[in-house]
């Protein structure tokens, strides 16, 4: 019995010396997920020259242990379609760049830092601007852009994962801010389907030299009954365009690429007017149209039927 | 009779164990990690999926002209009107309603392509969520960083295939998605082809890139 036990433990022995090899002394298989939530997402600031801001973001790390790297880049946007034109690698030292700084102690800008999974943290922007600043607009990217992962052998594409947030800066020596715009597009079809959902297009053009945002209604009338929709207050950048949206929009699951889309049943003519009011002015911009609201797709139908049916009718008698 | 309890616990155990060696370790082995459990991007279905709720900055009634600080997540809301002569800091959005900041997520960092050799392109894909609260759309854009490869292409599902731009010669960046939506977890699969160079019998290769996500403004 004694030998039988001994066997038993060599063989334990054996057993668990492989599962060990086998189990503790692989190489580690690399598979870091990213995910990062940050807050703000967009800072407005309207400042005198040579005074100072800080704003506070939160980051929260929601995957695994990252290397962060915060930076501020500034911010480039398609004039025609106010669309973000993404940040590219080689961002140099540019207008604005040197007026931001992190108030954290032990996080710079420029310099990577670690987040645990888990963890939040708060950083504090500070944006100081010169004395001697151009009174203009100055628009930049906040970002947290992760570190490469390691490297090995394998054939593989590394990514870096980054989050960002908007900062719009209007530097202005006396706080009168030019601020001006016009509607360069209000579309809609003339004759619309009472079954169809028409879609409203405005689009508003900041000629003025600060960023505004646009404010207003849109209203949709009929002999029996009249319709509001209030305007999104959506930033437009100084010298672009920008489709307006309506606070329906905040309901929308699905693009659009509109600015409303009319979800009611509409017969007859109709009215549509827009009225935009830029804040922090008297600038109020009105645009209407008519349109005719007729189920012609179901009268076309309809017609088609019984003009197949008369002409076999027709036929048939002859 | 002692001894013959202490022998069947033996023979249970080498029955355990040649079981786990024998079904039990996946290719590759397992991989043990002893610390905290992380919510993972690659686990984020809607059972797993836990966004933390944070506020936003919200200044005091203060002057502008002065220098100020902005601190203290308090909330929700939008910012404060504080108008000295027109001057004004606001912080988040007027019309926000909910307090899911904006967030973004891939499943991993790293695509792995077989390193055998291949006759036609080898595809990977990568998750990719992002979460936008109230903030009214988001971009996303993507781009190689050194070394640029002709040789590599990415595309969402029902799109065609793009070379990534080379952003690290100041090449703008390729936009993968543009939404105006509020309040959407938008999920998609990002797909990674990679080709057999010409006159090449095998893949040996490693390249960066960058995906970056921005709420609009």
């Amino acid at each position: 019995m004694q030998n039988y036990n001994s066997k038993f433990k060599i063989i334990f022995f054996i057993i668990t010396f492989n599962f060990s090899l086998l189990t503790f002394n692989l190489p580690k298989a690399f598979a870091q997920s990213y995910s990062l939530s940050l807050t703000p997402s967009l800072t407005e600031i309207i400042i005198k020259p040579d005074k100072s801001v800080s704003q506070e973001y939160k980051i929260s790390n929601n995957a695994d242990p990252l290397t962060l790297t915060p930076q501020v880049i500034p911010m480039q946007i398609n004039r025609e379609t106010g669309e973000i034109i993404g940040p590219t690698n080689t961002t140099t030292a540019s207008d604005g760049q040197s007026w931001f700084s992190l108030e954290n102690q032990d996080i710079k800008l420029n310099e990577p830092f670690f987040l645990n999974s888990g963890q939040s943290l708060k950083l504090i922007l500070k944006i100081d601007i010169p004395a001697d600043v151009d009174p203009a607009d100055y628009y930049f990217h906040f970002l947290l852009g992760s570190s490469l992962p390691p490297t090995d052998q394998t054939t593989a594409t590394y990514i870096t994962g980054t989050i960002g947030s908007n900062i719009l800066i209007t530097v202005s020596r006396l706080g009168t801010l030019n601020r001006t715009a016009e509607i360069t597009e209000f579309d809609i079809p003339f004759l619309i389907d009472t079954f169809d959902n028409p879609k409203l297009i405005i689009k508003l053009k900041n000629t003025g030299s600060a960023f505004l945002k646009a404010r207003g209604t849109i209203t949709l009338e009929n002999p029996l009954s009249s319709t509001k929709y209030n305007i999104l207050p959506q930033n437009i950048l100084t010298k672009s365009s920008r489709f307006i949206q309506t606070t329906e929009s905040l309901k929308e699951k699905h693009e659009t690429n509109s600015t409303l889309t009319i979800k009611k049943f509409l017969f007859g003519p109709q009215r549509i007017t827009s009225t935009i009011k830029i804040e922090g002015t008297n600038i109020v911009l009105t645009k209407s149209s008519y349109v005719l609201a007729l189920p012609y797709k179901a009268i076309l139908i309809i017609t088609l039927i019984l003009g197949i049916y008369i002409f076999l009718k027709s036929r048939k008698l002859t | 009779m002692h001894n013959l309890r202490k022998a069947s616990k033996f023979r249970l155990f080498f029955f355990i164990s040649f079981l786990v060696l024998e079904f039990g370790p996946p290719a590759g082995g397992w991989n043990f990690e002893f610390r905290p459990s992380t919510a993972r991007a690659i686990d984020m279905s809607s059972e797993y999926y836990k966004i933390k709720d944070t506020g936003l900055s919200i200044i005091k009634d203060q002057d502008i002209t002065k220098d100020i600080n902005i601190t203290g997540i308090m909330g929700e809301n939008y910012l404060t009107q504080f108008t000295s002569f027109g001057f004004s800091i606001k912080s988040g959005l007027s019309y926000l309603k909910g307090t899911d900041p904006f967030t973004f997520s891939l499943a991993a960092m790293k695509i792995e392509f077989p390193q055998t050799k291949n006759t036609g392109p080898v595809t990977k894909s990568l998750q990719l969520i992002i979460k936008n609260g109230q903030v009214p759309g988001y971009q996303i854009f993507t781009g190689q960083l050194s070394p640029f490869t002709t040789n590599f292409t990415l595309n969402l599902p029902g799109q065609p295939p793009f070379t990534p731009p080379d952003i690290s010669k100041g090449n703008k960046p390729y936009t993968l998605l543009s939404s105006n939506l509020h309040n959407i977890t938008k999920q998609t699969i990002l797909n990674f082809s990679l080709t057999l160079p010409k006159g090449k019998e095998k893949i040996s290769y490693q390249n960066q890139i960058s995906i970056v996500a921005l709420p609009k403004y």
